[in-house]
């Protein structure tokens, strides 16, 4: 039923809300397919994974041990992480049956079909085939067959499918926004993310944790055949260290030079040489290519671009989430206090000005430090924290917004009809209230990813070896290695300024002063007659 | 139905306008109405006139329960040949259920629709909450009713001139099948062309229904052609009260003299026009 | 003294945003004399605030203006800045419609009002000051010291509109434009400022340009009326001969639908219709699509002609409309 378009219209007019809109869609579209930009996964292998058939069986015994654990009486651990180990025991089985013959397996994939909940028998089975299995694998050389395997997809979890789908079905709900009702185009925009996810993480088994880099020390050390393979434009992924390249400048400015013992040079300090001879790894650029580390490397000898692209999901995403959970309380607090009466608006009024006093950055370290990461993921905690911190600005605007739209005549025609306060306050009041909501949501997400950003700086953010903006800053101070805060660090102001302009323009498309804002020519001479000026 | 029974009453109302005090009391109040009794019977115009700042919005509010009073009764009559029922006595459910009886048409259409409202759901949420028939033919019959057409059902507010709003008001005030309608100055925001075709309507609508109006306007011409008795508010307080035409003929308080005297001045008779009123003229 | 004061011809004012261009004001002349009141009278979309806005070219961006305006024998539309804010406030003072917007909400009333004196008169402030006072009191605002020592929020809408009428006259212009004066008041303001304008007139001479759509205001404070319709005049002429006797349909479609001349419960006789929207009046006559008295010949648009003495009307029928 709202009538967005003509704001919508008005706001789309202005230079600077699709100079926003185009900087924060670049970002979002570079961190949403980070994963596929940068990543130590190659997109497709079709090889022989020797290296992957022994650490399958490495794995078996402890696999199996936990899993049958899960399976003994008093475990009444979740099922869904009983099926999950005991699908990656599987996996694993599965493996070695192709690598080294189904019969050698055979009677730990017997074992695993014959188990049994609650019972300690079945599980002791398990456990004794793993480990007869595990005996008789010894000293095997184990043959695996090629496979096509698509690492880099495999290793994508729900929130990494949501991510990737979500430009493509925006874009899709964009385009079709002539063609079908608003609502079907917003369906189309949104669920496909939200649903692929969803049915990721119900469905499909995690896959296995690999560490940082370790296909590629799997093909440098010939545990892989390979026919074919192919790695993302910057094969190197944003936990994978490499020290022999500490702190390398962006190499198209400083190709690198060695020395008389294989290292490379950094510049004319002698006193900055990494300490050992940096590798090569399989599906990188040459030492001395220009596009190797395009924008340098840090202190682990981490490729900055590659921190910088996953890095960004983290802060965009932080932005957005904490400012739309702080405009819905804002927006709901102020709406209720500027409508449901004098005593509901005393206590909520004397809320906001409790909270009001607290220095906000102080209030949220002080959380952040008190939260325990195990129990809450450090991004959840900072969104909830910036949220419960900044919702106030946006309830004072929204409850001066409901107190005058309150005495809006529609309003009171509305309460002389006999309807519900409550229905009064979520059918007229809240969406003719909503504007400087909207206006504040933009206004929010920029401070909210300047406060991510902070808080990684000082360390408070999220975890290493996850990157975030204000993350890379931190690692990085100082003007030796001024190309590792550099970058980071304008695109945190860049990120700001986008939300700024979007947010900016909002306002002026709620609220147009000009003529030219004018929808029709007859409004535009209505705006002239009714210009006032003093003489 | 008897037409001298009446339906609304007000007696001795005293609502105070007071600025919000963080704790305590806050300044002294100011009286907007100060004792303010009348009552409207079926069927009847009550016009309410008075100087801006007399309180006559104040007053349409408190009959219309929209605003507490401090003290005084409002009585409404909840239901046909029932009499006025104290509104305070009613349960907070039985007063919404009684309201739908009593609507409101105010100044200006454009604030009084929801901007981002198509006619048709305004339409809607007064048929429901009348609790009579909806569906897009009852719409549709209104719309026609208030001398709007079919299309106008899809239209946005912004997309009517001001005359189709004020009408669109209207339908929506027709919508719960009232008794009384209060109208606040319903012509004042329109072009002068366009007013009289509301003000036909105005008439032709009670007399097809017979709607009550209370009718609050500064236009003593107006009062005198619709208004059948007229109450004089100054300072929150009622000075006279009576027949339109004795009022308006011969005034008995200051007041009602001063408004007389002022109308004289500003409007210095088009030619052919009176400012009291006169018995029907022969063409 | 022949000279009129302000003479208008062909005045067209164009409106232009970024989704079209429309001409809110088609061709208009008119004149005024000096000391004379003139009444432009019409709904919206008539262009009657635009008409009285060129004088001081005071509308916003976007619109534009080309014709001629001569105020006392200067061409406002070409003026150069200065010169035209020499003329504002000083020769010609405006009162607008919206009671508060004139006045400055962060400073005093009586400063305000002493303003332009001081500026164009090069009056010392103090004595600026007590003029303003005193104006106050000419306009019978009731404790007039305190009211100038007021902000313009803490003055009723009645006070606040004096106040505003004070500030156009602070420097005894010979102008004074008046746009809806009466809308956002109630009677007995509105009679008082009118009443006010009405002395002062009779004592400096001021010339009045009255903008409104209300026919009661025009009977009784206008020498000369010019009805606006779409754009353009559609009929001129005295007030109370062209009142009595209009010579153009519309003119009588307006009279016939006051209450007031009507009998109690009589029927209004109602315009059909509304006003045209500035992007779409119709061709030729652009009052013919509500007009009882249309014909054929009305497609073709009929010129602002002579039509009795002293009068003009832009209706091919002129002679034929009855008397209200």
């Amino acid at each position: 039923m709202a009538d967005l378009g003509r704001p919508l219209r008005r706001f789309l007019a202005q230079r600077r809300a699709r100079a926003g809109l185009w900087i924060l869609a670049i970002l979002t579209v570079l961190a949403a397919w980070a994963p596929f930009l940068a990543n130590d996964k190659p997109f497709l292998l079709v090889a022989a994974d020797r290296g992957a058939a022994e650490r399958a069986r490495m794995e078996l015994v402890p696999l199996a041990e936990s899993s049958a654990q899960h399976f003994r009486t008093g475990d009444d651990s979740e099922p869904g992480s009983r099926a999950r180990e005991l699908a990656a025991l599987r996996e694993r089985a599965e493996r070695l049956a192709r690598a080294a013959g189904p019969d050698r397996v055979a009677p730990l994939a017997r074992a695993i079909d014959e188990l049994r909940v609650a019972d300690d028998e079945s599980a002791d089975a398990l456990l004794a085939a793993a480990r007869s299995v595990r005996i008789e694998l010894e000293g095997v050389t184990l043959t695996p067959p090629v496979e096509r395997t698509f690492p880099l997809f495999a290793a994508l979890g729900p929130f990494d499918v949501a991510a990737a789908l979500l430009p493509l079905s925006a874009l899709a709900g964009w385009l079709l926004r002539r063609r079908v009702r608003a609502s079907t185009a917003w369906a189309v925009a949104l669920a496909p993310p939200l649903v692929a996810a969803a049915l990721m993480a119900l469905f499909v088994p995690a896959p296995p944790l690999l560490a940082p880099g370790a296909i590629k020390i799997d093909l440098a050390r010939g545990k892989l055949q390979v026919e074919r393979v192919l790695f993302a434009p910057i094969p190197m992924g944003y936990a994978e260290t490499n020290l022999g390249e500490a702190w390398r400048p962006p190499t198209w400015t400083a190709p690198a030079s060695m020395d008389a013992e294989g290292r490379y040079r950094t510049g004319p300090r002698v006193d900055a040489l990494p300490a050992g001879r940096p590798d090569v790894r399989p599906g990188e650029r040459a030492l001395d290519n220009p596009m190797r580390h395009p924008l340098g490397t840090d202190a682990l000898g981490r490729d900055i671009a590659a921190r910088i692209l996953w890095g960004g999901r983290v802060s965009l995403a932080i932005g957005f989430a904490a400012a739309a959970l702080l405009t819905l309380i804002g927006t709901l607090v102020g709406a209720a206090a500027g409508f449901l009466g004098r005593r509901v608006d005393a206590v909520l009024s004397r809320t906001i000005e409790v909270v009001l006093c607290f220095p906000a950055f102080f209030l949220v370290l002080c959380a952040i430090a008190w939260t325990d990461p195990d129990v809450v993921p450090v991004p959840v905690a900072v969104v909830l924290v910036i949220a419960a911190v900044g919702w106030t600005g946006t309830a004072r605007l929204v409850r001066a917004e409901a107190l005058r739209v309150a005495t809006l005549e529609h309003v009171l025609a509305a309460r002389a009809l006999g309807l519900a306060p409550l229905r009064i306050l979520l059918r007229h009041v809240l969406p003719n209230a909503m504007g400087p909501a909207l206006v504040a949501f933009g206004f929010a997400a920029g401070g909210a990813i300047a406060v991510e950003s902070s808080l990684a700086f000082l360390g408070l953010g999220v975890q290493v070896p996850v990157p975030s903006w204000g993350g890379l800053v931190g690692e990085a101070r100082g003007m030796d290695h001024a190309w590792a805060w550099i970058a980071p660090g304008a695109l945190v102001s860049l990120a700001v300024l986008a939300w700024i302009l979007v947010a900016e323009a909002a306002r002026e498309a709620l609220e147009p002063r000009s003529v030219e804002g004018a929808e029709t020519v007859h409004d535009a001479a209505h705006v002239a007659a009714e210009v006032q000026v003093s003489a | 139905m008897n037409s001298s029974d009446p339906i609304l009453l007000a007696h001795d109302l005293v609502v105070e306008h007071r600025r919000a005090a963080t704790f305590g009391r806050g300044e002294p109040a100011v009286r907007a109405l100060d004792g303010v009794s009348l009552e409207v019977r079926r069927g009847e115009v009550l016009a309410i006139v008075g100087e801006s700042g007399a309180g006559k919005s104040t007053l349409v509010r408190a009959l219309l329960a929209l605003e507490r009073p401090r003290s005084g009764t409002v009585a409404w009559s909840p239901a046909p040949e029932r009499s006025p029922v104290d509104v305070r006595t009613l349960t907070a459910r039985e007063l919404r259920a009684a309201r739908p009886r009593f609507q409101v048409v105010f100044q200006d259409p454009l604030a009084s629709l929801d901007p981002r409202w198509t006619a048709r759901a305004t339409l809607n949420e007064a048929f429901g909450a009348g609790g009579h028939p909806n569906g897009e033919a009852a719409g549709v019959e209104l719309l026609e009713r208030v001398g709007l057409a079919r299309e106008h059902l899809g239209r946005l507010p912004h997309e009517m001139s001001g005359g189709q709003r004020q009408r669109l008001c209207l339908a929506r005030a027709l919508a719960t099948r009232p008794d009384l309608i209060a109208l606040d100055e319903p012509v004042a925001a329109l072009d002068a062309s366009v007013q009289a075709q509301v003000l036909e309507l105005l008439v032709d609508l009670r007399r097809e229904r017979g709607l009550a109006y209370v009718l609050v306007t500064h236009d003593l011409a107006l009062v005198a052609w619709l208004a059948d008795r007229v109450a004089v508010l100054d300072r929150g307080r009622i000075v006279e009260q009576g027949d339109a035409r004795e009022v308006l003929s011969a005034p008995q308080h200051a007041t009602t003299r001063a408004l007389l005297q002022a109308r004289r001045e500003l409007v210095d008779t088009v030619p052919g026009t009176t400012s009291t009123p006169s018995p029907p003229r022969s063409r | 003294m022949n000279e009129p004061l302000l003479t208008i011809r062909g005045l067209v004012a164009t409106v232009s945003t970024a989704f079209g261009r429309a001409r809110a004001v088609e061709g208009v002349d008119l004149d005024l004399d000096r000391g004379g009141a003139l009444a432009l009278v019409g709904e919206s979309g008539s262009g009657k605030t635009l008409t009285a806005l060129s004088i001081t070219n005071l509308a916003p961006a976007g619109v534009a203006y080309t014709g001629s305006v001569r105020f006392e024998g200067v061409e406002m539309l070409t003026l150069a800045e200065r010169e035209l804010e020499r003329r504002r406030g000083r020769a010609i003072g405006t009162v607008f419609q919206d009671t508060g917007a004139a006045l400055d909400p962060l400073r005093r009333v009586a400063e305000q009002i002493a303003e332009p004196a001081v500026h164009h008169l090069g009056l010392d402030p103090a004595v600026a000051r007590q003029r303003a006072l005193l104006a106050l009191e000419r306009l019978a605002v009731p404790d007039p010291a305190r009211a100038a020592r007021a902000f313009p929020h803490e003055l009723s809408g009645g006070m606040r509109q004096r106040a505003t009428l004070a500030l156009a006259l602070s420097c005894s212009p010979r102008l004074l434009v008046l746009d809806e004066p009466t809308s956002a008041l109630d009677p007995s303001s509105a009679a008082a400022v009118l009443s006010l304008v009405r002395d002062l007139r009779a004592e400096s001479g001021l010339a009045l340009l009255l903008v409104t759509h209300d026919l009661g205001l025009v009977a009784a404070h206008a020498d000369r009326v010019a009805v606006m319709y779409a754009g353009r005049v559609v009929e001129e002429g005295p007030a109370r001969a062209l009142l009595e006797r209009p010579a153009h349909p519309y003119t009588l479609g307006l009279l016939r639908s006051l209450p007031a001349r009507v009998a109690r419960g009589a029927k209004l006789g109602a315009i059909p219709g509304a006003p045209p929207p500035l992007d779409a009046r119709p061709s030729g006559c652009a009052f013919r699509t509500r007009c009882p008295m249309a014909r054929a010949r009305c497609e073709e648009r009929p010129p602002l002609e002579p039509a009795g003495d002293d009068r003009r009307s832009a209706c091919w029928f002129a002679r034929e409309v009855p008397a209200p």
